[in-house]
């Protein structure tokens, strides 16, 4: 028996220039989840962090763009002052025997395209989803969405 | 061209229903060490009513190593395939092909030797499987990361031959097992009515 997957779990346009945002309270009801963010932040270049269940640290990650590679301590989203999105894959979230990894893309077409991969290193299910860089806003218009995925 | 979504109506036109078009159709959480993954008589059960498929996996094996990677073949078939991968490890870009191997290059996951509870991640893109005139071809993006050593890579695939395809097979290129706790699902996308 097929399933209808991508449920559509929250959406907010922004009114109103924010630092954070917040999707709290994720059922466990699903495997992984999908977020999707599309818009311009006031900073160009600027890294949005995203964080699970609160937690500033116990992350690593991978990116790659068109000129370099790198690890980071930090699984963040860029933004763009133009137009910029990006899907961010957060497999198997609900699980309690699994770190969650976390894939990107990421693109500001008039700068960067990017890809990226990050690991929390909790086993504990993901219950929010925080994106946020203190002292810098994404911008009024920004749209972020969430979705769950059965499996 | 454009394509009318039905807002201007006219004579014989008929308006589009909204119709799902992203199904989850198989899953397999593996409950024990298994040396292959398999979804087998995709025609007949989904030929009808998908055009696409999608496989979104988080996978560990028991291989010896930190690392291994997953092997992706289209009805049993060990030969006739070709790749290509672009791929971030840590401060270093680099690209790699093959034009003919024994299996598509999926992802990177982790082995018996990497930290514990860490799985590779990856989503595949199955592009037109069940046509039969044209090759398969598939895109994936995936991510590793294990105490100093971190990917993230892009990998497109062609399956050599316009054979529709009935069965997904899934093994380690090492010739590991895959431990309990990978899973591995699969999605259906319709097209355009």
């Amino acid at each position: 028996m097929v399933t209808q997957t991508h449920i559509s779990l929250a959406t907010v346009t922004l009114t109103s220039a924010d630092s954070e945002i917040v999707f709290s309270s994720i059922p466990a009801t699903y495997r992984d989840l999908i977020l999707v963010v599309a818009g311009t932040s006031n900073s160009a270049g600027r890294a949005f962090f995203v964080e699970l269940n609160g937690d500033t640290g116990n992350q690593v990650a991978q990116y790659i763009n068109q000129s370099s590679a790198y690890s980071d301590t930090d699984f963040y989203i860029i933004s763009n002052t133009t137009e910029f999105n990006a899907i961010v894959q957060i497999m198997d979230y609900s699980a309690t025997n699994k770190h969650k990894v976390m894939l990107l893309r990421n693109s500001s077409a008039d700068t960067d395209s990017w890809a990226g991969a990050g690991r929390w290193t909790s086993t504990a299910a993901v219950n929010s989803v925080r994106i946020t860089r203190a002292g810098y806003n994404l911008q009024t218009g920004t749209r972020l969405s969430l979705y769950g995925v059965h499996a | 061209m454009a394509l009318s979504m039905g807002l201007l109506g006219g004579a014989g036109f008929v308006a589009p229903v909204a119709v799902p078009a992203f199904d989850l159709l198989e899953t397999q959480v593996l409950t024990g060490n298994q040396s292959s993954v398999n979804f087998t008589g995709l025609i007949a059960k989904y030929a009808s009513e998908y055009q696409h498929l999608q496989l979104r996996s988080a996978v560990r094996s028991n291989r010896g190593s930190t690392v291994d990677s997953v092997g992706l073949r289209f009805n049993g078939a060990s030969s006739g395939y070709a790749f290509h991968v672009l791929r971030g490890l840590n401060t270093t870009r680099t690209s790699y092909n093959s034009l003919s191997e024994s299996s598509l290059q999926d992802n990177t996951i982790c082995g018996n030797n990497g930290a514990a509870n860490n799985f590779g991640a990856a989503v595949t893109d199955i592009l037109d499987p069940f046509s039969s005139d044209k090759m398969t071809t598939t895109r994936c993006l995936d991510g590793w990361m294990d105490p100093g050593e971190n990917i993230i890579a892009f990998h497109s695939g062609v399956y050599l031959t316009t054979t529709p395809v009935d069965s997904i097979n899934l093994v380690s290129r090492a010739g590991a097992s895959f431990v309990a706790g990978s899973r591995f699902s699969i999605y259906g996308v319709r097209g355009g009515a």
